[in-house]
């Protein structure tokens, strides 16, 4: 980022190649779908683009990114919240669409995790998205939340327990 | 291997969404540097094309009220109409 900073054009096509696949599915299993997944990415990256000449790197880049990504998520979140919509089937759905997933479509296994993890109450299921996609550290999803660490940590307890009960009833 | 780990490696086995390719959009709409440049490198071709054209007017058109060429004059005379006249219709 640093670089795309100083105008080297071409690392923000790194970025983009190194970041696109685990932003996109962290979006999309904190929304309703790939439409609105794609939209929600998107922004993401023109956010990354308009932030270059003030971008300070105080952080991981991943930090910076899924900072965004929060944002952008929690907007989403509170603007369907409004108009009082829920989307776990849409959600559960959406995660099981057509793509390289569809191989997997035969492992309950599989199935019962993306459905388990649309289930979680959605601070749950952030955290533990920041963990598995963003690779993010307790301290670096505390940041990017503006939960404190041990709130954090808590939400990531509830949402493993979680999803390991629901994981028990396919074992 | 805990439990956990255990769950990291399955979701880390399923999760193989892919991202669609929207670079092209993001360069667009973000407005990067490349394409800051580019826009700046038009208005500038865009201005020039205007100052050759202001300066290439009179090789098309000749202010009101000056001499026409003798051509035309001979032109005028024979059609009888009086080059003097303002307009030509």
């Amino acid at each position: 980022m640093s670089r795309y900073r100083d105008g080297d054009a071409t690392a923000f096509d790194e970025l983009y190649a190194r970041h696109a696949d685990r932003l996109f599915r962290f979006v999309l299993r904190m929304s309703r779908g790939r439409t609105e997944a794609d939209e929600i990415a998107q922004d993401v990256w023109i956010a990354v683009v308009r932030a270059r000449t003030t971008y300070m790197p105080t952080a991981r880049f991943t930090t910076f990114l899924f900072s965004i990504a929060h944002r952008r998520c929690t907007d989403r979140l509170r603007s369907l919240v409004r108009r009082a919509k829920f989307w776990v089937e849409d959600a559960v759905e959406a995660a099981t669409e057509t793509g390289p997933f569809d191989v997997l479509h035969a492992n309950q296994l599989g199935r019962a995790l993306l459905a388990a993890i649309q289930d979680l109450p959605a601070s749950q299921r952030e955290a533990f998205l920041l963990k598995e996609e963003g690779e993010l550290t307790l301290d670096e999803i505390a940041l990017v939340t503006g939960a404190s660490r041990e709130t954090v940590k808590s939400r990531l307890r509830y949402a493993q327990r979680r999803l390991r009960e629901a994981l028990d009833t396919w074992r | 291997m805990n439990d956990d780990e255990e769950l990291s490696r399955l979701y880390r086995k399923i999760a193989t969404e892919r991202a669609p390719m929207r670079l092209d959009i993001v360069r667009m709409r973000g407005h990067p540097p490349g394409a800051r440049v580019s826009s700046r490198a038009l208005v500038v071709a865009g201005l020039v094309v205007l100052v050759a054209l202001i300066a290439a007017r009179p090789l098309w058109t000749s202010p009101r009220g000056a001499t026409p060429p003798d051509e035309v004059r001979a032109w005028l005379l024979e059609a009888s109409i009086q080059p003097s006249q303002p307009t030509l219709k």
